[in-house]
C-alpha cells in the first residue's frame, strides 16, 4: 500500500486516481497519519455490501404494496411490488442526502453510516434499487 | 387499529413542532414532504410524506410511530385530534407488529403467478408453502 504526503498526492493526483482504480489503496496524510483514502468504489461497496447487508420487509394490503427498510428507517409505497420498490429506492437516495448534511451525528441516526454509505456508492435510482433489492427485476409486475 | 393519511401525519409534524425541508438548489427533487425535528436528547427525527393521496397500513404505521416519530398510537392521535403535543419518554416505544414478508419471496411468488391480492396478510411461513405448492406445480 502507497503512503503519499499531502503535496506530493496534489502534484499527483492524476497517478493516485490510476493506481486506485486498479485496486491498490492509497494513503494519504500529513506526517505519518494516514487522513484519508483514495480506493476503487466497486472494492469499497463489495465490501461494505458483506457487512450492512439490506432486509427489506413486504407488507401487501388491499389497497397496495408497502415496503418497510428497517436499516434505513424508510419506506416505499405503490400499487404493485415494482412500484413500491421503486419509491423506496428514491426514499432511501433522500434519506442519504438527509443523513449527510443533518443527521450524521445524531446519536439514534450515526449507526446507519455503513447503508447510508452503500446508498451513496450506487448513486441512482436503478442501481440503489439494485443494492436494496438484488438484482432480480420486478418489470414483469409493471 | 386507526390508520392514518398524509394529511394526519403533516398535522402531527405541525402539533409537535417539526420542520419541514425546503427543495433547495443543489437537493434532490423528491415527491415526498420532508419533515424533521431535533428532541432535546440529541435524537434527529425525519418523515418524509407522499405529496398525494392514499393512506397507510397497520404494520407500516407501527413503524412510523416507532422508528420515525418515537410517539405511541395515542399519542399520535391526541396531537391529530385535540392539538396536544406528545411528550416522550427516552426510551422508544414497544417494537411495533405485523409480520413482514422477505422482498426476495414476495417477488417470487408473483413472479410465479399468485395474484398480488393473495399475499396479503400471508405469514412468512405460510408464503413459503404457497411457494413450494407452486413450484410443484411447474
Amino acid at each position: 500500500m502507497v503512503r503519499w504526503q499531502m503535496s506530493e498526492a496534489r502534484k499527483d493526483f492524476s497517478t493516485l486516481v490510476e493506481r486506485a482504480s486498479r485496486g491498490e489503496w492509497q494513503l494519504v496524510g500529513r506526517r505519518a497519519r494516514a487522513e484519508v483514502v483514495l480506493a476503487d468504489a466497486a472494492e469499497i461497496a463489495e465490501l461494505l455490501a458483506a457487512a450492512f447487508p439490506f432486509a427489506p420487509e413486504v407488507f401487501v394490503e388491499k389497497t397496495g404494496v408497502e415496503i418497510w427498510l428497517p436499516e434505513l428507517e424508510v419506506y416505499g409505497q405503490g400499487s404493485t411490488l415494482a412500484e413500491a420498490k421503486d419509491d423506496l429506492a428514491e426514499a432511501a437516495l433522500d434519506f442519504a442526502d438527509s443523513w449527510e448534511t443533518e443527521l450524521r451525528a445524531a446519536p439514534n441516526q450515526r449507526h446507519k453510516s455503513g447503508h447510508v454509505r452503500r446508498v451513496q456508492l450506487a448513486h441512482d435510482q436503478a442501481r440503489v434499487a439494485e443494492v436494496l433489492f438484488g438484482s432480480t427485476p420486478v418489470d414483469s409486475q409493471r | 387499529m386507526r390508520v392514518p393519511r398524509p394529511s394526519d401525519l403533516r398535522r402531527f409534524c405541525v402539533v409537535d413542532g417539526w420542520e419541514r425541508v425546503a427543495d433547495s438548489p443543489g437537493r434532490r427533487v423528491s415527491k415526498h414532504e420532508v419533515w424533521t425535528k431535533r428532541l432535546p436528547d440529541g435524537r434527529a427525527l425525519r418523515t418524509a410524506i407522499p405529496t398525494g393521496r392514499g393512506s397507510y397500513g397497520v404494520p407500516l404505521f407501527a413503524r412510523l410511530l416507532n422508528s420515525q416519530l418515537h410517539v405511541t398510537a395515542t399519542q399520535f392521535w391526541r396531537a391529530v385530534d385535540q392539538g396536544e403535543p406528545p411528550q416522550r419518554p427516552g426510551v422508544q416505544s414497544p417494537r411495533p407488529q405485523g409480520t413482514p414478508l422477505p422482498f426476495a419471496l414476495a417477488e417470487r411468488l408473483l413472479a410465479a403467478g399468485l395474484p398480488q391480492s393473495e399475499l396479503a396478510g400471508l405469514s412468512e411461513a405460510d408464503a413459503e408453502r404457497r411457494m413450494e405448492e407452486l413450484e410443484g406445480r411447474q
